[in-house]
């Protein structure tokens, strides 16, 4: 079988400036700006509350910052609805699952297709020529994906029934059939035993490597992060405290005292 | 015979290639679809990769290593080596690099054939101490985009390399697979002694494709027909069953997607022939009967009520009974609503034959599919010997091997042995002329198993050799057997046999089935009033001598039982009677009843039997049973 092309030949840039976040007293982010040169996997690291999942949250289009912008491949998507930005290929995983649990993985990764489908829902019901072409290709992508994720014995397993570690997988598997031009990934390894982490891990740098698709992940292990980032962001009460490759984030004293706290 | 144009694998594949072309010869899951492959286009993956393993330096004689999960690859790689000449050496997918080094080493294979990374890395591990290996080609490129060393290609491009070699050499295929006969080696099967390294034993094309052809006769399947392909290809069961029916007669091949789907796939494939050990269809059964008790309300009591019908239909075929038009059509009823779904489930909608292996399986589990309408065949062979015996489809007896295959002579040497001679016959080990010698005497391989053949001409298994014990008058006799054949019978639960080489017969002691035996006291309104007394009931000492009867017919005379007590309670692990994982202590047994052994021996009519009991309250109290002594062959004193 002749595999579509999943890869992204232009490098993809994100871009945010300045950007600032409140709710109400609570200042999630203050003035972050962040640039995602093409390919790499880049970290964001921080304690709890640093406002991690809040600087994700406003890429994918959840929040709106109130302040700065972001660009995506040149365009402006400070204020484009989340529908938007996933066509022009931001995806994500979350760190608490996000799956349907009473469909199967197979159509958990469908579901996801659902953008890239053209065909009206009369013609696609009826399942007739272009239709029945257009639902084959579709379910070619997806079986890539599970070939790719290694969860073929999964495929016809309702999802709420399957271990924590798998779901993941098939979160992940969910972003990659959207066929991303950028990845952000949302803690994905949290709550996994080490073999789990060592999979998961294995799989992010074969996207990577293989499909070439820019990664942002937030992870709190940190033997991952030294394991597979090219760089690190260090977020400490919505500020960014400290930027570079993980050698000399893991040395930087300021990092480490947000990190540890003083001692 | 075989006809010389049949003689080999490569040849029934050239002739399978020429004469259905279009003909579907093997199908394996793909991204979620199943894709066909013709005869024609195997024939042609099978050309290519030879002839690159010829331009590879492959010689007639040499042999190939293959390692990995049974795939349309797997044999193609088998049948490139044959058709070159050479010959296949399988390599269990789960064994570790100090083994695959060895198997390789030993066999002194220049080319291995490997699935995937996982495998690719064990021929990387002990590169250095194989240094005959020539090439390892790989099949699935996955996670081996990273390497780079000239130790690797791909399958891919061991074909284009046959390509180029074929324009140079036009012809070059079809005159390989012409030279090839019947008695050239097609693969070397590695088994593991209890003791040593694994041997090596040389399987020629002949007593594959014999096999495979009185395997047909038993259990006939034409080219429309689903096999599934899952037992080791690198065993030869695989082979000579499997991969021989194939060949010979163009069964298709069915492949999993993953070792892990394998239930899921063989229920889309419905294959023809089902094959599990006894301990698979053991566990099987078990899952059915969990999965029962988990079902919905309706669906349980269904099965339940059915469950009882189905007992009533593997009760008449046991019998050989036809069943009239009434049960007949109970029969097709329960079929319809129970039997088939549940059939269906486990991937045997379309099952005809259903095999397993000659390991001894309980009587429960044979009448358990029997039920669900599944009949369990024999088959009874091995590396060295072929295909030995298996049961027809119209004699099926579960306490039998079956018939003797038209391809083996059997004879039961003056030891009790199992001797095997004919065409399916291994051609000795690799590289150890000592242990074939050991194994081959005058034309006859030694199974290392002892039995008998019956009066029905079926070939009966009794036990390894080595676990046969002897009568003072020097008589074989096999204990586990004649007591697993006892516990054939409804009315008894467990049995010992005494002997041993102080006495000249056997005797028996016999736990009857207190649940069965007590239904059936009252239905012949016999009073009774516990389990010691009911045991000693004359009546009773009738029921089990029709049920001894019948098992002393079936035994060479010298193994038949002469005597036979009821014992007045179960065997107890409690009391040290048995193991705690249920197994008899003979020994300590034949002591503690030393007093009723002697009494059987002796010729006593009976003996007193004080038994200490301990009570709930902690209180110990002795329990004074009289034990009467039956004759096997006397009615009532």
């Amino acid at each position: 079988m002749n595999s579509p092309d999943l890869s992204t030949p232009d490098k993809s840039q994100l871009t945010l400036e300045k950007i600032s976040l409140a709710f109400g007293q609570l200042q999630a982010l203050n003035g972050v700006s962040l640039d995602l040169q093409g390919n790499e996997i880049l970290a964001i690291i921080g304690p709890n509350g640093a406002g991690k999942t809040c600087l994700l949250n406003c890429v994918n289009g959840f929040y709106r910052p109130q302040t700065g912008s972001i660009f995506f491949n040149g365009q402006e998507i400070t204020h484009s609805p989340v529908y938007e930005r996933t066509q022009l290929g931001i995806a994500r995983t979350f760190q608490n699952i996000e799956l349907f649990n009473g469909l199967t993985t197979l159509e958990n990764l469908l579901a996801a297709r659902h953008m890239h489908f053209h065909h009206g829902f009369l013609v696609a019901s009826l399942y007739f020529g272009g239709a029945r072409r257009e639902e084959i290709r579709h379910r070619e992508v997806v079986e890539q994906i599970i070939d790719f994720l290694e969860i073929k014995p999964i495929r016809k397993k309702p999802v709420g029934a399957l271990p924590y570690g798998l779901r993941k997988r098939i979160e992940l598997g969910r972003a990659l059939a959207i066929e991303p031009k950028l990845l952000l990934l949302d803690e994905p390894m949290s709550g996994m035993n080490v073999e789990e982490k060592e999979d998961m891990a294995r799989f992010i740098l074969d996207i990577y490597e293989e499909r070439k698709i820019p990664i942002v992940l937030i992870e709190h292990d940190m033997g991952v992060v030294m394991d597979i980032a090219d760089r690190v962001v260090v977020l400490d009460f919505g500020t960014k405290i400290a930027e570079g490759p993980p050698e000399e984030i893991s040395r930087n004293p300021e990092v480490i005292k947000a990190y540890l706290g003083e001692s | 015979m075989l006809r010389k144009e049949e003689e080999t694998f490569p040849k029934l594949l050239f002739r399978n290639g020429q004469k259905w072309p279009g003909l579907t010869a093997m199908r394996k899951k793909n991204f979620g679809v199943w894709k066909e492959y013709t005869w024609k286009e195997c024939l042609e993956k099978v050309k290519y990769f030879s002839l690159g393993l010829t331009h590879l330096g492959l010689q007639r004689g040499d042999r190939v290593a293959i390692i990995g999960e049974n795939e349309p690859e797997w044999f193609w790689a088998e049948f490139a080596a044959q058709a070159a000449g050479g010959a296949m050496v399988g390599i269990y997918t789960d064994m570790v690099p100090a083994e695959v080094k060895y198997i390789t080493g030993h066999s002194d294979a220049k080319l291995a054939v490997a699935n995937d990374q996982e495998q690719v890395d064990k021929f990387m591990e002990v590169r250095k101490e194989l240094p005959s290996l020539r090439k390892v080609i790989y099949w699935d490129p996955r996670g081996l985009r990273n390497y780079d060393d000239p130790l690797l290609l791909s399958f891919d491009e061991v074909g284009e390399l046959g390509k180029r070699y074929e324009a140079s050499h036009p012809q070059a295929f079809e005159e390989n697979v012409a030279k090839g006969t019947g008695e050239d080696i097609a693969a070397l099967y590695y088994t593991s002694g209890t003791t040593g390294l694994p041997k090596a034993a040389m399987v020629s094309h002949r007593a594959l494709i014999s096999s495979g052809r009185a395997f047909l006769e038993y259990n006939p399947a034409s080219n429309r027909e689903n096999f599934f392909s899952y037992m080791p290809a690198a065993w030869i069961g695989e082979g000579m069953f499997i991969t021989s029916s194939h060949l010979a007669n163009g069964v298709i091949l069915n492949f999993a997607e993953e070792p892990e789907t394998i239930q899921e796939d063989l229920r889309e494939i419905a294959p023809h022939v089902v094959s599990y050990g006894p301990r698979q269809w053991e566990d099987l059964a078990r899952t059915i009967q969990v999965r029962m008790r988990e079902a919905g309300f309706l669906n349980r009591l269904l099965y339940r009520i059915f469950l009882r019908l189905g007992y009533k239909r593997a009760e008449l075929l046991e019998q050989n009974r036809e069943p009239n038009l009434f049960w007949n059509l109970l029969i097709a009823l329960s079929d319809l609503l129970v039997f088939y779904p549940l059939r269906e489930n486990f991937g045997m909608k379309k099952c005809q034959i259903a095999t397993t292996g000659s390991a001894a399986m309980s009587i429960d589990t044979f009448r358990f599919w029997s039920a669900l309408g599944i009949r369990l065949k024999q088959l009874y062979g091995s590396t060295e010997a072929g295909f030995v015996a298996g049961h027809r489809s119209e004699e099926i007896r579960f306490e039998t091997l079956g018939n003797i295959s038209s391809v083996a002579a059997v004879k039961i040497s003056e030891g009790g042995e199992i001797l095997v001679k004919g065409p399916a016959l291994f051609s000795g080990y690799h590289k150890d002329p000592e242990k074939t010698a050991q194994t081959l005497i005058d034309g006859w391989v030694r199974t290392g198993d002892a039995g008998f053949i019956d009066q029905r001409g079926h070939l009966v298994f009794l036990d390894r050799l080595a676990d046969v014990s002897r009568l003072a008058n020097g008589a074989k006799y096999a204990p586990q057997y004649v007591e697993g054949r006892l516990r054939f019978s409804p009315h008894i639960k467990d049995a010992m046999v005494l002997g041993g080489e102080k006495r000249n017969y056997l005797a028996v002691i016999i736990i009857i089935d207190f649940e069965n035996v007590g239904k059936w006291a009252e239905d012949h309104r016999i009073n009774y009033t516990t389990f010691a007394d009911l045991s000693q009931k004359n009546e009773l000492s009738r029921l089990i001598r029709a049920d001894i009867d019948r098992l002393n017919g079936d035994l060479p005379e010298e193994m038949r039982i002469k005597k036979f007590v009821l014992f007045h309670k179960e065997f107890d692990p409690d009391e040290a009677e048995l193991t705690r994982t249920r197994k008899l202590r003979r020994g300590f047994m034949e002591e503690r009843y030393a007093q009723l052994v002697n009494a059987i021996y002796s010729g006593q009519p009976g003996v007193d039997v004080e038994a200490r009991v301990k009570y709930r309250d902690g209180r110990e109290g002795v329990v004074k049973t009289n034990i009467k002594v039956w004759s096997a062959d006397e009615e009532d004193r």
